[in-house]
């Protein structure tokens, strides 16, 4: 069907009566109910996103605390607060959670709330998946944490090295738990990577063309993309490690005696491991270029460059893995090519550093608490990319492996090129997703104590590295003269702890008492800022036609709108990959039992599996009767019954088919 | 804004559009395609575990020395392996046939057809499930008979979750009929169906004939 076709003056006929009825009838097929049940149920992709970032800030705050305990301990030489074996519990858990179930589930957590609403639709592609993938990723961080309560936390660092993770030296169950908490957080983030391409490819909002797309949306695209292709690894390895420890199993995937590996768990493990960083990092690149456009209060500068950088990245990003193993025995050849794709990753971030830059020089500067952890992560994250050159040089990096530098070079690309601009996004997205803004003038000083508490931690941190002090010990001694340097970090801890607590403190405040946002408080350019906040249930009642890549800047006053879309169903508009124009309409589904069900059946599947390889077979087969009820129940809401027709026919309500043109 | 719509508005009324469209015009087609490349990548990992373990190897495979007979020769037995990839790609079959029909909506020979597909879908399970013996090792005696073992459970793994679609998608065709929806379904199936028979014949190369052919 041609565009001219579709568009019909019929503009006469609409009354605002009728906008309202209408509108009536959508809050009722969107309505997800009220109470307990219907909490537990609800897979609208704003409530689940909404989820996934609070559950990922409670983790983010638990184990920022096992950090701040663990700069307690060294902040002054042979200190006793943490034993030996409960410091290397408290790291790995650290480790693990803010890499498992804080930086990976806020970003997917976020592109969950915000990609649907950016391209205009009114539901994720496949929302009861959606829920599924959330419940998954709470069970793996109630395992996690409760483990470590139990004294059974894993405590073999974050990335799990055998032999020491092996049946051999790792005794216990507690490399166990972190296998499973890894294979369950990884089910959940390929769940939702799955679920936002198609949103992405199918669901965008007529007009809105590949070209036309916001930059967050490409980011979150080629994030997905990535998690793909990388997360498999790292859930098959896991997988494996279990499977070489349970004694009932005992496989020798690593086992060197019996003709396995050790180096093939730390090249299985860093093959996803690295594109892990950029899985954190594009997500935030993509909050850095919607926040500058606001408030540099003009189009992005090089929009081409942003995205032809992020899928650069992505793809280098698969090619430098090998960099984390430099004091390994591998040949000299390999090492020279992973440290030229290492160094070569460089020059697609300095291309986005500086289109960014170009278009913060443009513009007419609006400061805000958003722009303002945006300057943060400029300084922040150009330092950590400045080490990160220097780690890729080999003899360099053979020097340094394993002390404090390497530390302190990744929480300055991790915090400085995903936390910065995470906070940010909150500050600027936390109207949209709430009604009411945050204070201002409190985010500033957030922002502010932020930066000054993290230097103090981490920069401190170079210094102590290059002295020779190792990563991963839970004292050192007097004579070694670190005292002091170690004690200024412990300092910055305690800063970086107040700032969080202003973070609470605002957000808590915020969201009973903030001002009252309105629809678009930033005067900002993309499509979620269009409707009210927060947005109703349905998101769209009428989808806009994208006229630009800066949807509500290039709309004209007279911009068609979608008509056409059930009432009483919970129906999408499904559009062409490439020029997203309008393809089909596609009946989405609403809350259920089933995800949590499924959820649970999968996890325990997974932690069982610690004890028994019988928990394999029991959960395949529970999990089959979960889905086939899943499924049955998703069928039943396709009313139209059969009847035999052609290709081109469709159903009215009724079940009368009707022949259409495509 | 979009909210406020005014009379000015152009409208696109999108109510004449269909609401089952086939292949990647639809958000299920894609969700599978996406789930496979996943699984594809997963299958890419253990070959290149499965190539790791080759080099560490010699001679390949490994003497049998765990358990008796002792063998110096330990090449996998190829009679029931050839039998299951027959029966697997024969399959290929009444699932093609399956999705033509879907696209035809000719329900009577998807109520045919679904069953046959079944039939051979377990057939090629019990054959997996003795095939396991064809390796002459256990998973437990060494890395190439984890891997191995690793490789053919998983293409297992496989093999029943297509069944389980496969059940499912029979019992609502009977008790429920067919409609657009589940038409769509039944040929998704099928790209299920053509991944598990593609990757069985590249792992079944690998597994079975690279030990026998290589120097």
């Amino acid at each position: 069907m041609t565009k001219e076709e579709l568009e019909q003056k019929q503009s006469s006929d609409i009354t605002p009566e009728v906008i309202g009825s209408e509108r009536a009838i959508l809050e009722r097929t969107w309505d997800n109910g009220k109470g307990f049940y219907a909490w537990l149920t609800d897979c609208n992709h704003k409530s689940v996103g909404i989820r996934y970032i609070v559950t990922a800030f409670i983790f983010f705050v638990m184990s920022g605390s096992l950090a701040v305990t663990m700069r307690t301990q060294l902040m002054g030489p042979e200190n006793r607060i943490l034993g030996p074996d409960m410091y290397n519990q408290f790291f790995t858990t650290h480790g693990t959670s803010m890499m498992f179930l804080f930086a990976v589930p806020v970003m997917l957590g976020m592109g969950v709330y915000l990609v649907p609403l950016m391209i205009g639709t009114r539901e994720i592609a496949f929302p009861r998946m959606n829920l599924y993938s959330y419940y998954l990723f709470l069970f793996a961080g109630i395992l996690l944490f409760v483990a470590l309560i139990l004294n059974i936390g894993p405590d073999a660092g974050w990335f799990a090295y055998v032999p020491l993770s092996g049946p051999e030296f790792g005794i216990g169950k507690r490399v166990d738990v972190w296998s499973q908490v890894v294979s369950i957080t990884e089910i959940s983030a390929l769940a939702v990577a799955v679920n936002i391409v198609v949103t992405i490819f199918k669901q965008r909002a007529p007009g809105m063309s590949l070209s036309r797309m916001p930059l967050y949306v490409w980011s979150m695209l080629v994030t997905a993309f990535m998690i793909i292709f990388a997360m498999p690894a790292v859930m098959l390895s896991s997988t494996l490690l279990s499977m070489d420890r349970l004694s009932k199993v005992s496989t020798h995937f690593f086992n060197a005696a019996e003709g396995g590996d050790p180096l093939l768990w730390q090249h299985l493990f860093w093959f996803f491991g690295h594109p892990e960083v950029y899985i954190i990092f594009l997500p935030a690149t993509g909050f850095v270029s919607m926040i500058i456009a606001t408030f540099a209060r003009r189009r992005t500068f090089g929009y081409t460059a942003l995205v032809m950088s992020a899928i650069a990245t992505a793809f280098i990003g698969f090619g430098v893995w090998v960099h984390h193993m430099f004091a390994t025995p591998l040949p000299q050849l390999g090492q020279s090519i992973f440290t030229a794709s290492s160094m070569l990753i460089v020059i697609p971030n300095g291309v986005q550093i500086f289109c960014w830059v170009t278009t913060l020089w443009l513009g007419k500067w609006n400061i805000k608490a958003p722009l303002v952890w945006i300057f943060g992560f400029f300084g922040i994250f150009v330092l950590g990319g400045l080490t990160g050159v220097m780690l890729a040089s080999v003899p360099l990096d053979t020097q340094l492996h394993d002390t404090f530098f390497v530390v302190a070079h990744f929480h300055y690309v991790l915090i400085g090129g995903g936390i910065f601009p995470l906070f940010g996004a909150i500050y600027y997205w936390f109207p949209k997703m709430t009604g009411r803004m945050l204070n201002n003038t409190a985010g500033v000083v957030n922002a502010v104590l932020m930066f000054i508490g993290f230097n103090m931690v981490f920069f401190p941190m170079h210094i102590l590295g290059l002295d020779g002090m190792p990563r991963r010990v839970y004292t050192y001694a007097t004579e070694t003269g670190w005292g002091n340097l170690n004690m200024l970090a412990t300092i910055g801890a305690y800063v970086m702890a107040i700032a969080a607590i202003v973070f609470v403190v605002n957000v808590v405040y915020s969201f009973l008492r903030g001002p009252i946002a309105g629809d678009n408080p930033w005067g900002a350019d993309t499509l979620e800022w269009s409707v009210s906040s927060p947005p109703p249930t349905y998101n769209y009642q009428y989808i806009p036609e994208i006229e630009g890549p800066n949807a509500l800047w290039d709309m004209t006053k007279d911009h068609a709108v979608v008509t056409g879309l059930h009432l009483y169903s919970r129906e999408l508009l499904h559009t062409t990959i490439h020029d997203a124009s309008p393809e089909k309409r596609h009946q989405t589904h609403g809350p259920s039992i089933f995800p949590l069900l499924t959820a649970i059946i999968t996890a325990g599947g997974f932690i069982t599996f610690m004890f028994t390889p019988w928990s394999v077979p029991t959960a395949m087969f529970l999990s089959a009767v979960c889905l086939f009820g899943w499924f049955w129940s998703n069928s039943t809401q396709h009313r139209p019954p059969f009847a035999s027709i052609k290709d081109n026919l469709i159903y009215d309500d009724g079940g009368v088919p009707r022949e259409v043109a495509i | 804004m979009s909210e406020a719509r005014t009379a000015k508005n152009v409208a696109l009324d999108v109510s004449k559009l269909p609401t089952t469209l086939f292949d990647a015009h639809s958000a299920l087609w894609w969700g599978n395609a996406l789930l496979l490349a996943i699984e594809t990548a997963m299958f890419g990992i253990l070959i290149a575990i499965y190539f790791s373990v080759m080099m560490q190897t010699e001679p390949f495979p490994p003497p049998r020395v765990e358990r008796l007979p002792v063998l110096y020769e330990s090449f996998p037995n190829l009679t029931l392996p050839i039998v299951g990839l027959i029966v697997i790609v024969t399959s290929l079959i009444p699932s093609i046939m399956l999705d033509k029909s879907a696209r035809n909506k000719q329900v009577g020979m998807i109520k045919i057809l679904l069953p046959i597909t079944l039939t051979f879908n377990i057939v090629a399970i019990v054959i997996r499930y003795y095939e396991f013996d064809s390796l002459l090792f256990k998973w437990e005696d060494n890395a190439y008979g984890s891997i191995t073992w690793m490789i053919l459970g998983m293409h297992m793994f496989h093999l029943i979750a297509l069944a389980c679609e496969d059940v499912f998608l029979l019992a609502w065709t009977y008790v429920k009929g067919v409609d657009d929806k589940h038409l769509l379904d039944l040929t998704v199936l099928g790209v299920y169906w053509y991944w598990v028979v593609g990757v069985w014949v590249v792992l079944f190369g690998i597994v079975y004939l690279v030990p026998r052919f290589t120097l």
